[in-house]
């Protein structure tokens, strides 16, 4: 749940949250089922010679039994795989709240890490979109200037990078402003 | 003359090489599972956390370690 993955302060509300575009997980995806109608295609194939070879001495049901074992086990670690970098894709994810922008970064199972700065901080907001499919696609990434001597704050490869700088914007200039001490 | 290679492949108990390759991967399923749902449960900021989603992922992969079951149990029976 979102109160466990990112802690909020006191008064803090969520505008956004921003993933990345689906793009990447597709072409993991795939290349996932490439990798498996080739396995398939393989054995379908060539299933005689491999299990029928002098080493195995496999023919007939057997050749075939052990087939169908072989294709289900290639299939579950391939389905393995991409729920993997589904999860990695999904826990990956720019938070705009009304204070600050979060960046949680979830690398593999066990390492996550998150960082965020306040609104106050940004100085300005730009986007990029680059080449044929993301144009196509409508993705792309948006920079983050702040006042700070580390690197831009970039968000890569969001869908409608374009809208994302507006909401962006938006949620600075409707920021609640500090209250000063005159 | 059969070669050291040939004699190995012609005396394993190659059904019990398949039940084992089995277990060895239902085992690893479901630890790899178990991590997964946790993290969703715990981590995820949106829909993804939804029963239709967790269900199939668990649905396939089911699916996948039955259709190994059979495959080593036929091959063990015929």
């Amino acid at each position: 749940m979102i109160t466990t993955a990112l802690a909020l302060a006191p008064g803090e509300e969520i505008r956004h949250i921003i993933r990345r575009h689906w793009f990447s997980l597709a072409v993991v995806g795939c290349v996932d089922i490439g990798v498996f109608l080739g396995f398939t295609a393989v054995i379908g194939v060539f299933d005689t010679y491999l299990f029928a070879s002098s080493v195995l001495h496999l023919e007939g049901a057997h050749a075939v039994f052990a087939s169908t074992y072989l294709v289900s086990l290639v299939g579950l670690l391939l389905w393995m795989h991409f729920f993997a970098v589904w999860t990695d894709h999904w826990l990956d994810a720019w938070v705009i709240t009304n204070k600050r922008v979060v960046d949680i970064e979830q690398r593999g199972f066990f390492s996550r890490q998150v960082s965020s700065f306040p609104l106050e901080r940004i100085q300005d907001v730009t986007y990029d979109t680059q080449g044929f499919i993301a144009t196509w696609l409508r993705f792309g990434n948006v920079r983050i200037q702040t006042a700070s001597i580390t690197n831009d704050f970039i968000m890569y490869q969001v869908p409608d990078p374009d809208q994302v700088k507006e909401r962006v914007m938006d949620v600075i200039a409707k920021r609640e402003t500090p209250v000063t001490n005159l | 003359m059969s070669s050291p290679l040939e004699n190995l492949s012609l005396n394993l108990p190659f059904d019990l090489v398949l039940w084992g390759i089995f277990a060895a991967v239902l085992i690893v399923f479901n630890v790899f599972s178990a991590i997964l749902l946790w993290h969703w449960r715990t981590y995820s900021t949106g829909r993804f956390t939804t029963l239709a989603n967790m269900l199939l992922y668990v649905g396939v992969g089911v699916g996948l370690l039955v259709a190994m079951a059979i495959s080593a149990l036929s091959y063990s029976l015929a």
